[in-house]
């Protein structure tokens, strides 16, 4: 079974570059086929990734949620799945590159980690374990498309290009304005928020039910609470006083910068009772 | 628009704490802060009590200061809700109401909650009335549950039994992520260990003096303050794997060491120390905590939650307040 794995992820690794690369050559040569070529790879890199997450499932003989390594493959899941439902949706296709670049980062940082499978700690052997990851999960993947589409904003003007696509790709591949683009941001963040929430909410819960202490200002908590708070004060000043454009696509990059922190910054860095490599 | 910028303000600068305690090591010793910034800031830097920050007055202040200007919007929030009967709206109500409630709930388990760590030994009473909690604790049997063919531990327990006066109230079991409630105060299984206990005697003619070392921790011994460390035999190829032998260093001040290994009821000279293990003994690293402002802080939160969900529910609410 951990063969099978090894094989799966270096699949899931070659495919998700492969995409990457044929969606970023379409700004160069203005084929559609490329497009198509791209979301034929995506299709399968997804498969695969799914795939990946189902071995790992039975050989673990639970779901995928326990450690560093695991979580990091359903994050990037996760947040393909929902950059595609926002792709298709709101036309957001010639994004891509850029969310795939960092899906593909996701899975190269996760082969790069331990794989063995060990036995769930006391402490884990709970039920809050599923609500509480499955929360952060679904928090980071929209945090990660907002900031994708942040930076995309930060590059684009106020007015929206004129269409030069020819055929199909009309649809898709025009890249929306930045106006358009900071209210997918704000709704991903809004979504984000609310799960970021949602995982606070049921770490506390459940560090009062393992711990005897809801909060302890656990580097973790600490690094949760700054992405919470990042976020709190972009909301309020979106909410209050207008704050739109440029500002907020960079409120939504630092805020994913201390999701990333969060996640491996302080794993490594700052160990304490959230450790689980 | 001036209470939201205030409002704004303060949850930024609560930002900027959080930030500062979580780029900077909180609640390490003295010397690790003078050894890092030098001792004259280092001493600022204690003064300041930065090295503990979200303890000081400071911190609490802007925690105040949000309580404050959150009942100021909640006022105003409850105000727009008479003329407004829109889903948005009594959500921001709810989600402000209960932001109120979880900062009362926290300040109440702060000021009048009650917490103690306890190890303890099978078989031996521990008294915890004395500070002020409703009952003493006896540990009756320890258990640990290992994986099949495994060393890793799936499962430990606590078998206690509850007493208040020397009567008993109840008998319970608790383990990990399962605390046993009793009268509004809980006990969690934190931990476990072994635990030493015997006695040094200074040679030739001193009074035996007991001693138990916790986990392979330090005891000062003797007139010259020689340091005696107890470390429990392992063998890490049976279940359990501790055996019942312990190894026994002595440090003693003039830079000499001496080791020994001793079973249960056996005794050694160590320079001029003689030691007798007692017995070794497995406890229980338990929590007991009663805290008259969890249940609101969960409360709080919870509508804090339904709140948000509602406030964002139709994300096309296009007006804010």
């Amino acid at each position: 079974m951990i063969q099978w794995e090894t094989i799966l992820l270096l699949l899931v690794f070659v495919v998700y570059v492969g995409a990457t690369i044929s969606f970023s050559l379409r700004y160069w040569i203005k084929s559609n086929r490329l497009i198509a070529a791209g979301l034929l790879l995506t299709g399968a890199a997804f498969s695969l990734h799914s795939g990946l997450l189902l071995v790992r499932g039975l050989a673990a003989g639970r779901l995928p949620f326990s450690n560093l390594y695991e979580f990091t493959l359903v994050f990037g899941w996760v947040t393909l799945l929902l950059f595609v439902a926002c792709a298709i949706r709101f036309r957001l296709l010639a994004t891509a590159p850029l969310a795939l670049s960092l899906v593909t980062l996701l899975i190269g940082v996760a082969a790069m980690m331990p794989r063995d499978i060990r036995h769930l700690m006391p402490a884990l052997r709970s039920s809050w374990l599923q609500s509480h990851v499955a929360s952060g999960i679904l928090a980071y993947g929209a945090l990660a498309v907002s900031a994708v589409l942040a930076v995309v904003m930060l590059t684009r003007s106020e007015e929206k290009d004129e269409a030069t696509e020819t055929g199909w790709a009309v649809r898709y591949w025009n890249m929306p304005a930045a106006i358009e683009l900071e209210r997918y941001v704000h709704g991903l963040i809004v979504f984000g928020f609310f799960f970021l929430s949602v995982l606070m909410v049921t770490g506390a819960v459940w560090a009062e039910e393992t711990w005897g202490r809801w909060w302890g200002w656990d580097p973790k908590e600490i690094w949760a609470l700054i992405t919470w708070l990042i976020y709190l004060v972009y909301l309020h000043g979106r909410n209050r006083f207008g704050w739109r454009g440029q500002a907020t696509a960079w409120f939504s990059a630092v805020g994913f910068a201390a999701v990333m922190f969060t996640l491996f910054g302080v794993t490594y860095l700052l160990p304490g009772l959230h450790s689980y490599k | 628009m001036v209470t939201i910028l205030a409002a704004i303000l303060t949850i930024a600068l609560i930002l900027a704490a959080v930030l500062f305690g979580g780029l900077i090591p909180q609640g390490l010793p003295p010397e690790a802060y003078l050894d890092r910034f030098g001792q004259s800031p280092g001493k600022i830097f204690l003064f300041l009590g930065l090295d503990d920050i979200y303890r000081t007055k400071g911190f609490l202040l802007l925690g105040v200061l949000l309580f404050g200007q959150l009942l100021f919007c909640t006022g105003k929030r409850i105000a727009l809700l008479r003329g407004n009967s829109k889903l948005w709206v009594a959500g921001s109500v709810l989600l402000h109401v209960g932001l109120l409630v979880f900062l009362v709930s926290t300040a109440v388990s702060l000021w009048w909650g009650k917490s103690l760590m306890i190890e303890a030994p099978e078989g031996r009473l521990v008294t915890l009335t004395k500070q002020g909690l409703p009952f003493d604790i006896r540990l009756e049997r320890f258990l640990i549950e290992y994986y099949p063919d495994s060393h890793a531990v799936r499962q430990y327990r606590s078998e206690v039994t509850l007493l208040r006066e020397g009567r008993e109230l109840r008998r319970g079991s608790l383990e990990v992520n399962s605390p046993l409630d009793h009268e509004g105060a809980k006990i969690f299984q934190m931990s476990y260990g072994w635990m030493l206990e015997g006695t040094i005697k200074q040679l030739p003619e001193g009074p035996d003096q007991p001693f138990a070392i916790v986990n392979g921790g330090w005891f000062s011994a003797g007139k010259q303050d020689d340091r005696l460390r107890g470390i429990i035999m392992v063998d890490s190829d049976k279940h359990p794997s501790v055996k019942q032998e312990a190894a026994f260093l002595l440090l003693s001040a003039t830079g000499d060491r001496k080791a020994a290994v001793l079973s249960p009821g056996t005794t050694a000279e160590l320079g001029n120390l003689e030691i007798r293990l007692e017995q070794i003994r497995r406890y229980s690293g338990l929590q007991v905590k009663q805290d008259p402002g969890i249940a609101g802080i969960f409360a709080g939160l919870s509508l804090s939650l339904i709140g948000l969900m509602l406030r964002y529910a139709p994300l096309g609410g296009k007006k804010s307040i």
